[in-house]
């Protein structure tokens, strides 16, 4: 065991895939040095043939990734924020989700878009994005979103060995995260949950950075209520059951995203909930989300995005 | 068999002609393209050596590119800076190891640089551009083959090429800079965008010649009546006033009239002050020299400038050459 | 094209402001004050100021996002204290606080920004077409970076600036390098110019450290898009000696940059180099210098205690305001 940072954790998987596989590659802009230092030092290890410097040109990334994976390639592709993602939306989702599905399920596409995600930087409306309900509404797209280094080890395995696109989201707040990674290989395989503090009061569903939050929310609990907080650690695939046997427990349950709320991924798993388990509900399910809003820069970013006074206050009134 | 020399000037053809005198843009790829054009003519004459200048856009190297040739190539080993003195030093070095020739690939200006320090070695310069007086508008394959026989047989520039004048501009008595073809004094007080197509700017023109075909500030002199015996000599115009005036085209597609105050034959070795300062000197159409108020700064034709191949002399020696070889069978 | 003095002195002037307000901007982020990031602009700082102090005021300008675009706000005549209280999360900013990096000034012909680089290229073709509708000689001008030039937005945007003959002028500030990748990673030609003459566009390539190069070309375009004569594509070399973002790591192709080369390049500081041929054409005196550089100083003083003095953006009452339009 050592103590490795997300962004280190990250790193480690793709230089173990890299090393494992060489159908796999790598390619992005400036992935040779890495703001977030996610992949640097990978390139003095695969050389400039798999580990490749682009362009400014999202669009010619995400399509080299398309025709290289046809010809049985693993492409990484490194959008570098998520929100870069429009600039390449044809291809990350219309044309790899339903690439397989369109032509008669015969040819599958394993790639991997990579970018980091989220707010909480102030860094304002286009930097801040968590775009994964606009994803989980393009169906044939996996997608991935670890909350801590070890997840974020693992998970990134699966989704390089997965044959299927994947968009992998790493959380931007989460970078200077430590946690103790196994010296040897481990895969986290996509669609495991995993409840991250046992509890008998209310299950609540977070991933990535919300997981952060509610994990603090249920410490700062304890005591006055039992949070059972479940992270779906991968959104497509969903972990269903895992969160349903929480909700049997419960009977109460707040869900946080920092998606916008309307036509959110917090909504859509709402609507399952209900679908599967309604009589089980004690009380109206809660979300906390960012709130219908684009994400403000600057100092009112928090009364756009999910706040732990929220969470706790969701908490507290779905218990009442 | 000697070497052969080549100075690409990257920044040639980019300037603000583009904008105002519908010039049009010479990319450093089509330059490339050239080059190998030249390569695989000196190859074919069985040419083993070519120096080429390194430049910071790295024409020689891309022109090398995926070329079969036999020759060998060696990069000058300077620093380049991408400014002009780059090919001056090149040239200069060139002229120490005693090239057969040296290959230009640029406009006046480039030329201008390189004739500098070229000392007798002879030019053979491609135009890469639309404002040129001086360098040729020939195809790359032919510049290689005049080149060859200039190498093969090892030619001097007294047997080969034609020397051609040029104008020296001196600060009090030191030599500071060189033109081919004109020295313009304008009232501009900088370089800015270094071209000069700006007929209300100008004091007086200075050429090395008169003859027809010129463009640029040079062509004001082909524009006047003079003998066709002096057409060939220096000529020192001032402009502004006066009762004449002619059409001349000042830059690509600018024809512009002139108004001439008086003229002059430019006497080879005479001495002859600038009397306007502030004022700025382009040389061979570019802004370069700021003359400052107490500034005593002179111009004087000098009748040996660079040797420049003669193209058509070259080319029917560079055919009895490769007669000669054939029948050796030395080549095939 | 030629300038008078006071249009000479105009330049240095606005460049030592933007100088100024580059360094302020640094100290207020390295202090905690500025919000989001900050892209230094020092030395890099003449193309945007060149390109933008002679623009009418009617003239639509999209700021480059180096420096996040003081240079060529600076020039064309904003007060810069409301972007830089802008970018501090002020109420008082040109957004409200609302969006920090970015900038409006529509008296200005500032229309908005993207912090999506690539937007300029086509945001540029509905300016450029309302410009031409317009009638009364407004030209467009976009300015940007080479590792933006790669975005395929540029493609679609020239060829139609170029098939309906709009009035704009694209200006890019070519520094060699994109965040972390260098130019010769990015393209197999040196002189985007020609990215832009394959277009039928005309393109020149200057110097960008020569600011009155720059003016004089970017002048030549504009007189152009004016005159109904279409697009124009001008390229100034510049450099950047600082890292991509105060606080990012100053590498480049997977390797710490060389700064034996930084160094080399701060040779061609435009500032001190404009500086000296102004004193030695006798444009301006020593005394003069020191003045500008006291006003400037002034100017970004009262601009920091304008914005640190101003309310922060916390009525969140306004993102409904904000949303719609009625
Ligand atoms: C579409 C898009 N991709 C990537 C980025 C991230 N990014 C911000 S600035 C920058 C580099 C820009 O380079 P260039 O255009 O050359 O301007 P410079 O910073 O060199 O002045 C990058 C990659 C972005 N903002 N938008
Ligand atoms: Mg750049």
């Amino acid at each position: 065991m050592r103590l490795l940072q997300y962004n280190e954790a990250i790193n480690e998987a793709l230089s173990e895939e890299l090393a494992r596989d060489e159908k796999v590659f790598l390619l992005g802009e400036g992935v040779g040095v890495s703001s977030l230092a996610t992949t640097r030092g990978l390139v003095q290890k695969f050389g400039p043939d798999r580990v490749i410097d682009t362009p400014i040109a999202e669009a010619a990334i995400t399509g080299c990734a398309i025709g290289a994976a046809t010809m049985g390639y693993r492409p990484i592709a490194d959008l570098m924020y998520s929100d870069f993602l429009y600039t390449a939306a044809d291809d990350v989702l219309i044309r790899a989700p339903q690439w397989r599905f369109l032509h008669g399920g015969r040819q599958s596409l394993p790639i991997v878009f990579i970018a980091g995600s989220g707010g909480y930087r102030k860094v304002g409306p286009e930097h801040s994005h968590s775009p994964h309900s606009i994803m989980l509404h393009h169906p044939g797209l996996k997608v991935v979103v670890p909350s801590t280094p070890y997840d974020a080890k693992g998970l990134l395995k699966a989704s390089i060995r997965d044959d299927n696109p994947v968009f992998y989201m790493f959380h931007k707040a989460l970078i200077g995260m430590k946690e103790d990674i196994p010296e040897e290989e481990y895969i986290i395989p996509l669609g495991q949950a995993k409840v991250r503090r046992e509890g008998t009061d209310v299950t609540v569903v977070a991933a990535s950075y919300m997981n952060y939050l509610a994990i603090q929310a249920a410490d700062k609990l304890k005591g006055e209520i039992s949070v059972e907080v479940i992270d779906p650690r991968t959104l497509e695939p969903l972990d269903l059951d895992t969160i349903l046997k929480s909700v049997i427990k419960t009977g109460r349950v707040v869900i946080v995203d920092e998606d916008t709320e309307r036509c959110g991924f917090a909504g859509e798993l709402m609507a399952q909930i209900m679908e599967h388990a309604f009589d089980e509900l004690d009380a109206p399910i809660k979300r906390v989300c960012a709130a219908n809003y684009p994400i403000p820069s600057g100092f009112l970013e928090k009364f756009v995005l999910p706040q732990p006074a929220q969470i706790l206050a969701a908490i507290r009134e779905v218990v009442k | 068999m000697r070497s052969v020399g080549i100075i690409a000037n990257p920044g040639s053809g980019k300037d603000i002609r583009r904008l105002i005198a519908c010039g049009s843009v010479f990319d450093n790829n089509e330059k490339a393209n050239i080059l190998k054009r030249v390569f695989l003519a000196l190859d074919s004459f069985g040419i083993e050596k070519v120096v080429i200048m390194p430049d910071i856009y790295g024409i020689g190297y891309h022109a090398l590119e995926d070329l079969d040739v036999h020759l060998s190539t060696v990069f000058l080993d300077m620093a380049v800076e991408g400014i002009q003195d780059d090919s001056t030093r090149a040239a200069q070095i060139m002229a120490d190891m005693d090239v057969a020739c040296i290959i230009t690939l640029g406009g006046d200006g480039t030329n201008r640089v390189v004739a500098k320090s070229c000392g007798d070695t002879p030019l053979l310069p491609i135009s890469t551009g639309t404002n040129n007086v001086f360098p040729l508008m020939i195809e790359g394959t032919i510049a290689g083959m005049a080149a060859g026989a200039v190498a093969a047989l090892s030619l001097k520039g007294e047997d080969i090429a034609i020397r051609k004048p040029r104008l020296e501009i001196y600060d009090d008595t030191t030599l500071i800079d060189v033109a081919l073809v004109d020295v313009v004094v304008s009232d501009h007080c900088f370089a800015g965008c270094r071209a000069n197509c700006d007929e209300t700017s100008v004091y007086e023109i200075y050429l090395t010649n008169s003859e027809p075909g010129h463009i640029g500030f040079s062509a004001v002199g082909a524009a006047l009546t003079v003998a066709d015996a002096d057409r060939g000599r220096g000529m020192h115009i001032s402009v502004g006033g006066g009762n004449e005036r002619v059409l001349a085209p000042i830059a690509p597609g600018m024809m512009r009239w002139i108004p001439i105050r008086s003229y002059q034959i430019l006497e080879p070795h005479k001495s002859l002050p600038i009397k306007f300062a502030p004022s700025f000197l382009s040389l061979d159409g570019e802004r370069e020299i700021d003359i400052g108020k107490d500034e005593k700064i002179s111009i004087l034709l000098n009748e040996a400038g660079p040797y420049v191949v003669d193209i058509q002399k070259a080319l029917l020696m560079a055919r009895d050459y490769v007669n000669r070889l054939d029948k050796l069978s030395d080549l095939t | 094209m030629k300038f008078s003095k006071k249009d000479l002195i105009k330049l240095y002037t606005n460049l030592v402001r933007a100088r100024t307000f580059d360094m302020l901007c640094t100290r207020l982020l390295a202090e905690g004050k500025f919000v989001s990031f900050y892209h230094e602009g020092a030395w890099g700082d003449a193309a945007g100021v060149g390109t933008a102090t002679f623009l009418r005021k009617d003239d639509i300008l999209y700021p480059h996002h180096r420096a996040h675009g003081f240079p060529h706000m600076i020039g064309k005549g904003v007060d810069p204290k409301y972007y830089l209280a802008e970018h501090c999360g002020r109420a008082t900013g040109c957004c409200s606080g609302v969006g920090t990096v970015h900038a409006l000034f529509e008296e200005y012909g500032i229309l908005g920004q993207s912090a999506i680089l690539g937007a300029q290229f086509t945001v540029s073709v509905g300016w450029g077409l309302a410009a031409k509708k317009n009638g009364t000689g407004q030209v467009v001008v976009a300015s940007f970076g080479d590792g933006t030039l790669a975005r395929g937005t540029w493609h679609e945007g020239a060829n139609v600036a170029v098939l309906w003959k709009l009035p704009i002028v694209y200006v890019l500030e070519n520094n060699g390098i994109a965040q972390y990748v260098s130019l010769e990673k990015a393209y197999p030609l040196k002189d985007m110019a020609s990215l832009a003459a394959g277009y039928g566009m005309p393109a020149v390539v200057v110097d960008g450290q020569d600011i009155v190069a720059v003016a004089e070309a970017v002048g030549e375009a504009v007189k152009r898009a004016r005159q109904g004569k279409g697009p124009t594509f001008v390229e100034c070399k510049t450099i950047r000696v600082t890292s991509h973002g105060y606080g990012s790591p100053h590498m480049v192709d997977g390797e710490q940059r060389d700064m034996n080369m930084v160094e080399e390049l701060k040779k061609r500081e435009p500032l001190s180099m404009y500086e000296k041929n102004l004193l030695k054409q006798g444009i301006i005196t020593k005394e003069d210098i020191e003045e500008i550089a006291k006003a400037a100083k002034e100017e970004a003083a009262a601009a920091e205690k304008f914005a640190m003095e101003s309310p922060i953006q916390e009525d969140a009452s306004i993102l409904d305001q904000y949303l719609y339009a009625e």
